[in-house]
């Protein structure tokens, strides 16, 4: 089932819980970007990872 | 001191054998350099701060060296600048940004400690946008560095101040750094070589964060066997950055001149030449001719998933920079811009579970990359997508917190931050209305030689180069 994207007062409410306080109107300024970040963040969620470990920081694939 | 505009457009190749043999002081390279700066920083806005008389000094101890018979290397006396993210020991670090103004280090990055090691003069600190988070090259609190070829135009950034004062002929070579294309968009938009080396090739330490797993800091000059000069003196293993790699650093600079025989061009079928400025292609297009008619094989690659590369970028550095700033954006949030502020905050929701989705999808894409790119040396594409906006474009209007340009500009540059492999920039031509246009020369992990022998063999050939701003 879709969700609908959280409101600016619950997304703010969020952000308090961790110590980020964003007024509702500046959560709402922030709409449009966030709204790219989330398009970004399902593209990623649409890609089929299950066969992948996460690429480490501190010694990635790449090192010989 | 005269300006000579042919002493500041130099090569450090041409300019090292003179200094050994003491025909050429590099206290006359550094007052030519201040008197490039004095007479156009207020134009270009390249330095945030010169440091004039630690660098003349440095110039009298290395001309009694070169004297003595003590040469560094190539390096010895040329006159560098570093983005002022860059530690240099007795020096602030603003980051670009006014939070930071009384942050002085108390000691040199080890990418500052080897250029100085290997005889380079640190001039300044170069101009940057606010916490390198951006890709426009504007900064609120100091202002932007104007592009040399046009002044009304952005340099990109975030190493906008780096690309300005090298396109500029203030200095031979500069320090940027690349979380999603910083090096290489500016190096293109103002016509100069900019290389983003392998991830843990060179060092992060004394470099401020923006995003542990895909910063990097690299080298920005005119020429690309010069970049192969810094590459040598900047690279190899350092205890201080624990991402930094053990592999053996190879002479960059010998590997140069040897032209493209043998060498196997990929060239994306997909992404990188779907939504494209007609010009810029027609550019790049032209300059994978050349290299063909000088001696490379051209092969068509597909990469249908390569599109990924900017979303997953987004989905680690974002996290990345938020933790990174977690406590200025609680103590110190009205310090901000409120274009800064906005991207930061916009990734305060992503969640561990999608940063770490993200970093297993780079993984499945660095896989796709590696096996791509197995029957190729290289990848050459555009750098930059778009023609260079003007700064006007690129500024947030009252309440805005997003300029009209520059949401696209590192869509390209990005890929490779994901993978982590060594990507360069070269100018390939220029526009209609004379801006430069970049070419992006991409290869495998660690073959920075290669990627550096095909820009240095274009190069010659193309001669883009000679060309200098009317400044």
């Amino acid at each position: 089932m879709e969700q609908s994207p959280p409101t600016p007062d619950v997304l703010a409410s969020r952000y308090a819980e961790i110590g980020f306080v964003l007024t509702i109107p500046e959560v709402e300024r922030l709409g449009r970007r966030i709204e790219q970040v989330q398009a970004g963040v399902d593209a990623v969620r649409a890609i089929d990872v299950s066969a992948f470990e996460p690429q480490s920081v501190f010694s990635p694939t790449h090192y010989p | 001191m005269p300006l000579n505009d042919d002493l500041s457009y130099a090569s450090i190749a041409d300019l090292a054998p003179r200094i050994q043999s003491g025909e050429l002081s590099p206290v006359t390279l550094v007052e030519t350099s201040l008197a490039r700066i004095d007479r156009l920083n207020g134009r270009l806005n390249a330095f945030l701060d010169v440091f004039g008389d630690e660098a003349l000094a440095a110039a009298r101890d290395l001309e009694k060296e070169a004297a003595a018979g003590e040469y560094r290397g190539p390096l010895h006396g040329i006159p560098v600048a570093v983005k002022d993210l860059v530690d240099v020991a007795g020096e602030v670090t603003t980051g670009g940004s006014t939070i930071l103004k009384d942050n002085v280090a108390s000691e040199d990055a080890t990418v500052t400690a080897r250029l100085k090691q290997a005889g380079a003069i640190i001039l300044g600190k170069l101009n940057l946008v606010e916490f390198a988070l951006g890709a426009t090259g504007l900064n609120p609190h100091f202002g932007p560095a104007h592009n040399p070829w046009n002044l009304d135009r952005i340099t990109c950034g975030s190493s906008s101040g780096s690309a300005a004062a090298v396109a500029s002929g203030m200095v031979y070579g500069a320090l940027g750094s690349d979380t999603g294309g910083s090096i290489r968009m500016p190096a293109a938009v103002c016509g100069i070589a900019g290389l983003k080396p392998t991830y843990g090739r060179v060092s992060r330490a004394g470099v401020l964060d923006l995003s542990w797993s895909c910063d990097h800091v690299g080298p920005m000059t005119r020429r690309v066997s010069d970049t192969a000069h810094m590459m040598s003196a900047l690279a190899g293993h350092d205890l201080r950055d624990p991402a930094c790699s053990a592999a053996p650093v190879p002479d960059f600079a010998a590997a140069l001149g040897r032209g493209l025989d043998g060498i196997r061009i990929g060239v994306p079928r997909d992404y990188f030449f779907e939504e494209l400025d007609p010009q810029i292609e027609a550019a790049v297009r032209e300059a994978i001719s050349v290299m063909e008619r000088n001696g490379a094989s051209v092969i068509e690659v597909a990469m249908p998933w390569v599109s990924r590369g900017r979303q997953i970028n987004l989905g680690i550095f974002l996290p990345e920079a938020v933790s990174v700033h977690e406590r200025w954006l609680k103590e110190h949030r009205d310090q901000y811009s409120p274009e800064v502020r906005a991207r930061l905050e916009s990734g305060i929701g992503i969640s561990a579970l999608d940063y770490i989705r993200a970093q297993r999808a780079r993984r499945l894409f660095n896989k796709q990359m590696a096996e791509a790119m197995r029957e190729v040396d290289v990848l050459v594409t555009p750098t930059v997508p778009i023609g260079t906006p003007t700064i006007e474009a690129c500024t947030p209007g009252p309440g805005e917190t997003q300029g009209r340009a520059g949401a696209t500009l590192a869509s390209f540059t990005s890929v490779f931050d994901v993978t982590g492999t060594p990507s360069l920039s070269v100018s390939c031509g220029f526009t209609d209305d004379g801006m430069p246009i970049g070419m992006m020369i991409s290869g495998k992990p660690f073959d920075e030689v290669n990627v550096m022998r095909v820009g240095d063999a274009y190069e010659s050939f193309a001669g883009w180069w000679r060309r200098r701003p009317s400044l």
